[in-house]
């Protein structure tokens, strides 16, 4: 007979017991790779996700302004396109809210696509005719959130996009939106592209499709988009670089957002910008590549003036220009020689010759000019300053020069100054009929000149309106216009203007890697399972050994060394752990399905989708067959490591393994020095903390844990010891005082059955103990609301501030249905205006990992005004830590920006922790490093990075306005004040939420999650209740002659149900007060921090359920030992 | 007064009935003490848990004081046990996490109170030589002191019938002896009726009624 032969034996003789080790592994393995399978799950359907939502776009080009809709033909048409790219398509994207008319319903931030046939084609979607007229396509998420049917009306709300800033004079700061009447034509399909999208989202997708005709009519963008989408073509790599090749070949001045204007008269070429303003970076390079171009150049700055004074004469509404006339003669001639100096007391102003005559003006004249002045925090003001008239501009040069003042819509393409429609207030009435002869006849030629417009005029956009590229007369305009642009292009390339080449499949599908690693948290909340599993096989492998223990003693008696018996053994082992590590693998299946499921309909609130779908893949079974055989053979070999040490006649006799039935002296004090030892330990932890040497809740769980660990070897010496009293007495007291002794004839088995009760214990009151409820309450300003009831963010940015009577009067608020319903509502109300760049969700409602998460910066009141609860800070003196907003203000020499997040969001999110950095793309592609200073606690500034508003204007300046508020309004009226500012501000998409709904929706998450890890450690405390009817069971039948004993001296069956019960019952209480006197000390830092208390009815049910299933094991063990022929071992022959 | 009348025992079996005994009757009085003797498997265990109305007989009544225990419902039938019967098996069957004194004690957890049990209890170990080990485990104890144990839990309800089931199987000659003695001795003080099945030609001998079970009926020698 073969060992191989011995094993097959034992391995068929012993089914039973081996059965049981099998299960225990395959429980271990089912969980383990369960929990990557779910991980690997999670992140296939991510996947799945982007791929259906992203269609067959792989790049995509976003500009901050418009460009050509030509752009997508022409690049289709470049030199190379073909070789990488199949197909590209011109969009509209744009933010919007909807009402559906029949209903009333309203949805916001919802994504407007203009489309064209291009978009199905470049998809490959066949059989769906692009929309046209006022036809609508809803995503199925918006269709189904709206109730929206075909034919039903639609009312879209968009902001009218504008080159011109808001925030410069020029720039509509009211008027700014447009509504846009439309008609479902129907729902279109997921696999219609009805989720387009390019921001990686699990949650479903809110988005209209309409005509881009539509749009361009609408919005007057005639010609224009914003989203240009490539496919790649079969399996090329779609390579944004490729793009951004071709892109910079295509591109024109005007998909730059700058023209080149002929100035023939002074044969030169004006560069301009459609925002009205070069940025200054720009005109540098310009200035540079012209002067290597041999050309002389002028910077100009126009402004328009209220009025040109002196004395008592005036001149209504007069373009200025910034510029030394004297210069300007210079640059017309080619000549360049240093200016004298202008000695006047004030800065030399000069008039042209129609506004000198007009003014009367004599050299040394003072000469006041009046005009607006834009702030975002006093909206339109008057100032004025005072110069010193030095001569005269002749018409015939800069003083007739029109070509000084850009285009400005609305103001110099009106046919008369009575018909100007400006976006700042004109008294019409001052315009007398000369300056209307004088606006048909030189229109904006400038009327002034100053050397000081940049003082007076500063603006992040740049200080040039104009910079004038003068050609030598030899030189032809257009030879010089080709150099120049040439040039210009070259050293301008869309990337810096703004217009980006993003690879979005590559940055969605590295997004969909998700912020989470599910399988590395359904791990950690399954070791409890695993750990479970695998004690059970460990304790099934040794009740199976003690089975056998007299065959390993014969097997020592015939000469079997102590190694040979163990690897005999072993092997045994390691054939029943690959069984249930293959049983495992379909068992982990079978988890990950059930727990996908759990994440679809239980647990949806987690992962906000319904799309997580089960993918089997191949590595995460075989990784968690391999941890679980791992950790099976660790397990199998501790248990045999007993085997060597036991004497072959202890073995023979069946001594050997089993516990001592003798006990310790009872006068013995080391249970209670056990315990004294580890409160010690656990008392100095918690001290270390409040010493500040230990982070605070690693100190306290690390004292639970410690304290857990002192109670079960206090319960295991206290098992070991010689019970105090005599067990006497009659009735069922006294029986169940003989059924609990019974605890003390295996200790090591009972204190198994404790520690497994008690780690699930541990686990579900600790976690239960994190559970959030509602803000208790949402108006202390130290909250994670920061006392502000209401939060609101619009679709169009708001430039005049809601919280002050002149803002609210630009904004229409004093006046109209919300005011005359409740004018005191908004009276009373504060409310914080904060500048909004759209990003991806960065909180744990959004499973993609976000690169880009969305950002706001508050204007100066919200900083001052400080409040919320900050978890950490940077804070370095008192003004820092009284109000760490104002951390926000520091400066970094590295030139990193101060960033402030919630703390959840940073840490189970971003990943990053305060004083490190998160690199952000810039507008232009460029790396923005944010250093976080602080982090918030639970706050509800989760979904959002929180920045310096002076930072926010440096980094996103064509993100003006502010389109996210913070609102405290008088007590008990929140919703009133919602409604007022809703009706009020409903041409902005203004959509006001209660911010303790908010901070409940984050709350959920975690609350699911918790639940999650609960119901886990649930299942675990399950295995554990079932080891503890195993061990029972086990204990019984190998009690039988002595509950045969007990039946012959007259115990009923009553009375050994109640010893059994009685046994379990007090196990299991023990597991469950070990483990929640752990957790209490383990959480109370928890506890008292929220001031609330344990979710006590939650955590009730499930301990309650356990000792249920504890109960039923113990009824099954006891009917077990009933049926057994009991009697039959009492028998001598 | 212990009465056994025509009774017979059949065990089921795949090929039928397997009988064990047939018409077995005797009838002992109280102080009276029988050795039942036969070869292994020959049914002496067997009558010996029916006479402990532990088993039933398929045939036949046993009586112990006038009662037929086998009339008695599960709950009535295990108070008849633990009041009336005592027993002492070969292997003491003793609960090893509980002490000599518990062991003792454990009949009189059940059944009626019984507030001189401790104090009998006692009296009994002092008796059978233990007193001074009370708080000792069976681990702690020889094979011979562990049947005197025994002996002490089988008397402690003062039954009427005292059942022992080969008492001395598994002690030394010396041990075996002292047992033996020590059961003679306090079956007279208490005038139980005393049946012991022992394979023991010395144990048997020191009785004056032997039964010997051949061909499954009892045979008085």
């Amino acid at each position: 007979m073969s060992s191989g032969a011995l094993i097959l034996c034992g391995l068929r003789y012993y089914w039973r017991t081996n059965l049981a080790v099998i299960a225990g592994v395959a429980i271990a393995v089912s969980v383990l790779a369960g929990a990557l399978l779910v991980g690997e799950s999670v992140r296939a359907s991510l996947r799945g996700l982007v791929d259906e939502r992203l269609g067959r776009t792989s790049v995509a080009v976003t500009g901050q302004g418009f460009f050509r809709q030509v752009l997508g033909d022409e690049l289709k048409k470049s030199d190379g396109f073909s070789t990488r790219f199949a197909d590209a398509a011109t969009l509209i994207a744009i933010d919007a809210s909807i009402t559906h008319e029949p209903s009333g319903r309203e949805a916001s931030r919802v994504q407007v696509y203009g489309i064209d046939a291009s978009f199905f084609r470049l998809h490959g979607v066949n059989g769906v005719e692009a929309p046209t007229g006022r036809q609508a396509l809803l995503s199925p998420g918006l269709a189904a959130e709206l109730g929206a049917a075909a034919d039903d009306g639609l009312l879209l709300r968009v902001q009218k996009p504008s080159a011109i800033p808001a925030d410069t004079l020029a720039g509509r700061r009211s008027d700014t939106s447009r509504a846009v009447r439309l008609t479902t034509r129907e729902t279109l399909p997921a696999d219609r592209m009805g989720e387009f999208t390019l921001r990686p989202q699990q949650e479903a997708v809110r988005a209209v499709f309409v005509p881009i005709a539509r749009l361009q009519r609408d919005l007057d963008l005639a010609g224009r988009a914003n989203l240009l989408l490539l496919s790649a073509k079969g399996d090329a790599a779609p390579e944004a670089a490729a793009a951004e090749r071709l892109l910079n070949a295509a591109a024109t001045f005007e998909d730059l957002g700058l023209r080149l204007v002929s100035a023939q008269a002074q044969h030169a070429w004006v560069l301009e910008s459609e925002t009205g303003l070069l940025s200054d970076s720009l005109v540098s390079t310009a200035r540079s590549l012209a002067s290597r171009l041999g050309f002389a150049d002028v910077r100009v700055l126009t402004y328009l003036a209220n009025t040109i004074r002196i004395g008592g004469r005036e001149v209504p509404y007069s373009v200025v220009a910034g510029v030394d006339p004297r210069l300007y003669e210079q640059a017309s001639q080619h000549t360049r020689s240093p200016l004298a100096p202008v000695q006047t007391p004030r800065p030399p102003i000069w008039l042209n010759a129609w506004a000198a005559a007009d003014l009367q003006a004599k050299a040394g004249d003072e000469v006041t000019l009046e005009y607006y002045l834009w702030s975002d925090d006093s909206g339109l003001q008057t100032s004025s300053a005072t110069f010193s008239y030095v001569g005269s501009v002749p018409m015939e040069g800069a003083g007739g020069d029109r070509s000084l003042t850009p285009e400005y819509p609305g103001l110099t393409d009106a046919p008369r100054i009575g018909d100007w429609d400006p976006p700042f207030p004109v008294d019409l009435k001052r315009i007398r009929p000369a300056d209307e002869a004088y606006w048909e006849q030189y229109r904006t030629a400038p009327k002034a000149f100053i050397t000081t417009a940049t003082d007076l005029w500063p603006s992040p956009y740049g200080t040039t309106t104009s910079l004038r590229i003068y050609v030598t007369r030899s030189t032809s305009l257009d030879a010089a216009r080709n150099a120049f642009a040439t040039a210009l292009r070259n050293a301008y390339t869309p990337a810096v203007a703004g217009l980006v080449v993003q690879p979005v499949r590559a940055q969605a599908l590295a997004a969909s890697r998700g912020s989470t690693d599910f399988g590395e948290y359904f791990t950690y909340f399954s070791f409890f399972i695993v750990v479970s599993g695998l004690l059970l096989s460990g304790l099934f492998f040794k009740l199976g050994l003690e089975q056998r223990v007299r065959e390993v003693g014969l097997l020592f008696a015939l000469g079997f060394t102590p190694a040979r018996v163990r690897r005999l053994l072993g092997a045994e082992g390691l054939v029943l752990a690959g069984i249930g590590a293959v049983a495992g693998m379909a068992g982990a299946v079978l988890f990950g399905a059930t727990i996908l499921y759990g994440l679809r309909t239980w647990w949806v609130d987690a992962v906000g989708t319904t799309r997580l779908t089960l993918a089997i893949s191949v590595v995460p079974l075989v990784l968690g067959a391999l941890g679980g055989l791992v950790a099976a053979a660790i397990t199998l070999t501790l248990t045999l490591r007993r085997l060597g040490t036991s004497a072959p006649k202890d073995l023979l006799s069946g001594l050997a393994l089993m516990a001592s039935p003798t006990p310790k002296a009872s006068g013995t004090a080391r249970p209670w020095l056990r315990f004294a030892a580890g409160l010690m330990l656990a008392l100095s932890l918690v001290a270390a903390s409040v010493a500040g040497a230990v982070p605070q809740t690693a100190a306290f769980f690390a004292a639970g844990g410690v304290l857990l660990v002192a109670l079960l070897l206090t319960l295991s010496a206290s098992l070991r010891r010689a019970p105090a009293g005599t067990i006497g007495g009659h009735g069922p007291m006294a029986v169940a005082r003989l059924g609990i002794r019974q605890a003390t004839a295996h200790p090591s088995r009972s204190v198994l059955s404790i520690a497994l009760i008690a780690f699930a214990t541990f686990v579900i009151v600790s976690v239960g103990a994190f559970k959030r409820g509602a803000p208790e309450n949402d108006r202390d300003p130290q909250s994670g609301t920061g006392g502000y009831t209401l939060f609101a963010e619009s679709v169009v940015p708001v430039m005049f501030d809601p919280g002050t009577p002149a803002g609210r009067r630009e904004l229409g608020l004093e006046s109209g249905v919300a005011a005359g319903l409740q004018p005191r509502v908004l009276d009373n109300a504060t409310i914080m205006r904060f500048r909004l760049r759209p990003g991806e969700d960065g909180s744990c409602l959004n499973l993609y990992k976000p690169t880009s998460p969305r950002i706001v910066a508050p204007a100066r009141p919200f900083v001052d005004a400080g409040g919320f609860r900050f978890a950490a800070s940077m804070a370095a003196n008192d003004a820092e830590r009284q109000n760490p907003w104002r951390l926000l203000d520091r400066t970094f020499r590295d030139g990193a920006v101060p960033v402030i997040g919630d703390a959840n969001s940073l840490q189970y999110v971003l990943h990053v922790g305060v004083g490190e950095d998160f690199v952000l793309p810039g507008p232009g592609g460029q790396p923005v490093v944010l250093r976080v200073v602080a982090a918030l606690s639970d706050s509800l500034f989760q979904s959002e990075l929180v920045i310096a508003e002076t930072q926010f204007v440096r980094l996103f300046p064509r993100l003006e306005g502010y389109r996210f508020f913070t609102i405290r309004g008088a007590e008990g009226r929140s919703t009133e004040l919602a409604t007022a500012l809703e009706d009020g501000l409903a041409d902005y998409g203004f959509d006001a939420q209660s911010t303790a709904a908010r901070l409940a929706s984050y709350h959920r998450v975690e609350n699911t999650y918790l639940s999650t890890f609960q119901a886990l450690g649930g299942l675990g405390l399950l295995l554990g209740t079932l080891g503890l009817g195993a061990i029972l069971l086990r204990n019984v039948l190998e009690r039988r002659r002595e509950l045969a004993l007990l039946q012959a001296v007259g115990y009923g069956g009553r009375a050994l149900g109640l010893m059994v019960v009685a046994e379990s019952v007090v196990l299991m209480a023990a597991g469950i007060a070990t483990g929640t006197l752990s957790a209490l000390v383990a959480v109370a830092p928890a506890l008292a921090a929220r001031a609330t208390s344990l979710p006590i009815g939650s955590t009730v049910v499930v301990l309650a359920g356990v000792f249920a299933a504890g109960l039923i094991s113990s009824l099954v063990a006891t009917r077990a030992a009933a049926a057994s022929p009991l009697l039959a071992s009492l028998k001598a022959d | 007064m212990l009465t056994v009348s025509n009774v017979t025992k059949d065990y089921p079996t795949p090929t039928g009935p397997l009988r064990i005994l047939e018409n077995v009757s005797f009838s002992m009085a109280p102080g009276d003490a029988a050795a039942i003797m036969g070869p292994s498997g020959s049914g002496k265990s067997t009558l010996l848990y029916i006479l402990g109305a532990l088993d039933r007989p398929t045939s036949g009544t046993v009586t112990l004081g006038g009662d037929d225990p086998f009339t008695l419902d599960a709950n009535a039938l295990a108070a008849f046990r633990n009041r009336r019967i005592g027993f002492v098996f070969q292997d003491h069957a003793l609960l090893p996490q509980c002490s000599v004194l518990e062991n003792v004690l454990v009949p009189t957890l059940v059944g009626a109170p019984d507030s001189d049990a401790p104090s009998r209890a006692q009296a009994l170990l002092d008796r059978v030589g233990l007193g001074s080990r009370l708080g000792h485990r069976p681990a702690q104890l020889s094979g011979g002191e562990k049947q005197r144990v025994a002996i002490a839990r089988a008397l402690v309800r003062q039954p009427q019938l005292l059942l022992c089931d080969e008492p001395t199987g598994t002690l030394d000659a010396g041990s075996a002896d002292a047992v033996a003695t020590l059961l003679f001795e306090l079956h007279e003080a208490q005038k139980t009726v005393l049946v012991v099945v022992t394979h023991s030609d010395v144990l048997a001998a020191r009785f004056s009624v032997r039964f010997h079970l051949q061909q499954r009926t009892l045979v008085r020698r």
